[in-house]
């Protein structure tokens, strides 16, 4: 029971890690929250659906909602953010609510109101080990969440244009006076947040095997809390944060049962944390 | 070189440089000083391209550079040591002289140079694996020089790179900015520490609130008597 409640809070820990980082990516390089992150979650759900529709085949899907969602992340950041920069925080904050509503209307008006179902089935039966069961939809869950960040460690610590990327967040101007450009750099942050939300929306929507125009809403604030528990801007603390937050909700849920919705113990584990540390986890001052 | 004529720098309403006209020779070590607020910093971040000058021209090498942006002036050869050390704190020492190198595309040139810089400061080699914000002042202060001398820059740009430093370090950091010259590095020097500034510079220029005052080989403004009452302590 132990052990599977843990299996459990991995895989939607995997899944909070995946929307959380590209929030916390944008934040760092941008410093903004960046609230349509989740319409853009969403997007990708309803694009690996419409193209498994078209090719049933999971990696095709996947690779087409990813790039299709960094394509629409990086249209966000040129035609929206872009020219809110110099303005107070609160207009990109604002705007970004205000796009993620109309994200949510357009999804609604195109796909229809209702709940798809994704029609994506597995053969395989689920693997078990001993009390332990995991299912076909979780290994890939798993799979392409490791898969994602071994990349995104890879890119951000061995590539040129990574570590440009970590360099802009920490420095921008920094960074621009030794050559970087950062507008192509910070366009390139879109991109990867995006496509790394993409993928998270066709992983939830075919393990809950359901799309649908709001699915974005809970990870909306769940990843916001998830990123502030981390410390803003850090990448380590957010993926930490996120499967910290996914198995404390599937712990408290399975053993404690405490009469609160399981999606206001993110929240409860956020202020937890910020009592002691008040710059998150890995915040720094 | 560097050419700059009638460069106006405004903080919103706020005028803080009041159309300064200067000249960078190939070869020369340039310093500007001043006191707290006099402007220094506002010219130097202004000829790096990371503020936009209100009026005037900035010319390099007989090319107009005003309206480029730091990144494309970077490539034409500027490179800025700023206030502040402004190094990447969460990555390691490698790494800082790596992205100072962002626009040099070959390996060889890359490795060559870092030996080079591990070799002028030695200090950092030890420490090329620890992260930049855990290291002392100095070793902060030899790092962001060394990070800007990886893009190999035609005309260094320094801003008070002597500040907050223990003395024993400032002496230091002027003694490498003389070799870096005597090696044929075109640089230009913002100082507040006046006269160590003058003892190392061919010649100089004395801002006062976004002016000029004063102007001319480093040698004559040590010896001019209003200079020394105002700047140098005497």
């Amino acid at each position: 029971m132990l052990a599977q409640q843990i299996v459990n809070g991995i895989t939607i820990g995997s899944i909070y890690a995946l929307i959380a980082l590209g929030l916390t990516m944008v934040y760092g390089v941008l410093k903004i929250l960046h609230i349509a992150h989740a319409g853009v979650y969403a997007m990708g759900a309803y694009l690996g659906l419409w193209a498994y529709c078209m090719v049933p085949n999971l990696f095709v899907a996947m690779i087409v909602a990813m790039t299709l969602s960094g394509v629409a992340g990086t249209l966000i950041e040129r035609l929206l953010y872009k020219s809110m920069l110099d303005k107070s925080r609160i207009v990109p904050l604002i705007a970004s609510i205000g796009l993620f509503i109309a994200m949510e209307e357009a999804f609604r008006l195109i796909a229809g109101p209702y709940v798809r179902a994704f029609p994506a089935h597995f053969r395989q039966k689920p693997w078990i080990f001993g009390p332990v069961r995991i299912s076909a939809p979780q290994m890939l869950v798993f799979g392409v969440t490791l898969a994602l960040l071994a990349l995104l460690w890879w890119v951000l610590t061995r590539t040129r244009m990574g570590k440009a990327l970590r360099a802009v967040s920490m420095d921008r101007e920094m960074a621009e006076a030794l050559g970087v450009a950062t507008d192509r750099i910070i366009s390139l942050s879109f991109f990867i947040s995006s496509a790394l939300a993409g993928a998270a929306g066709v992983l939830v929507g075919i393990f809950y095997n359901s799309v649908y125009p709001t699915m974005g809403d809970i990870p909306a604030y769940k990843a916001l809390a998830i990123i502030v528990l981390g410390g803003l801007g850090s990448i380590p603390g957010t993926i930490f944060g996120a499967f910290l937050v996914g198995i404390s909700e599937t712990f408290l849920i399975g053993f404690v049962n405490i009469p609160l919705p399981r999606d206001a113990l993110a929240f409860i584990v956020m202020i937890a944390v910020l009592m002691f540390r008040p710059y998150g986890l890995f915040g720094k001052e | 070189m560097l050419e700059v004529q009638d460069l106006i720098v405004h903080y919103g309403e706020f005028r803080a440089v009041h159309g300064v006209s200067f000249t960078v020779q190939e070869g020369e070590l340039i310093t500007i000083i001043g006191a707290n607020g006099a402007g220094k910093t506002s010219i130097l971040r202004t000829l790096m391209g990371l503020q936009p000058a209100y009026r005037g021209t900035i010319k390099m090498n007989g090319r107009d550079i005003t309206r480029l942006s730091a990144h494309e002036r970077a490539k034409l050869g500027l490179g800025i040591v700023p206030e502040g050390r402004r190094l990447f704190g969460d990555m390691d020492v490698q790494e800082n002289l790596e992205m100072g190198a962002y626009l040099v595309h070959d390996r060889g040139t890359l490795n060559r140079r870092l030996k080079k810089i591990y070799e002028r400061f030695s200090v950092l080699y030890p420490l090329r694996n620890q992260r930049a914000k855990t290291l002392s002042g100095g070793e902060q202060q030899m790092l962001a020089i060394g990070r800007t001398l990886m893009g190999g820059p035609a005309l260094v740009l320094m801003d008070e790179v002597s500040l907050g430093l223990m003395p024993r370090f400032v002496q230091e950091v002027f003694d490498i900015i003389k070799e870096l010259n005597e090696e044929g590095k075109t640089i230009l020097v913002v100082e507040q520490n006046a006269s160590k500034a003058l003892a190392i510079a061919h010649r100089g220029y004395v801002l006062e609130t976004g002016r000029f005052r004063w102007e001319g080989a480093a040698r004559e403004l040590r010896d001019n008597v209003e200079v020394q009452r105002a700047y140098l302590g005497g």
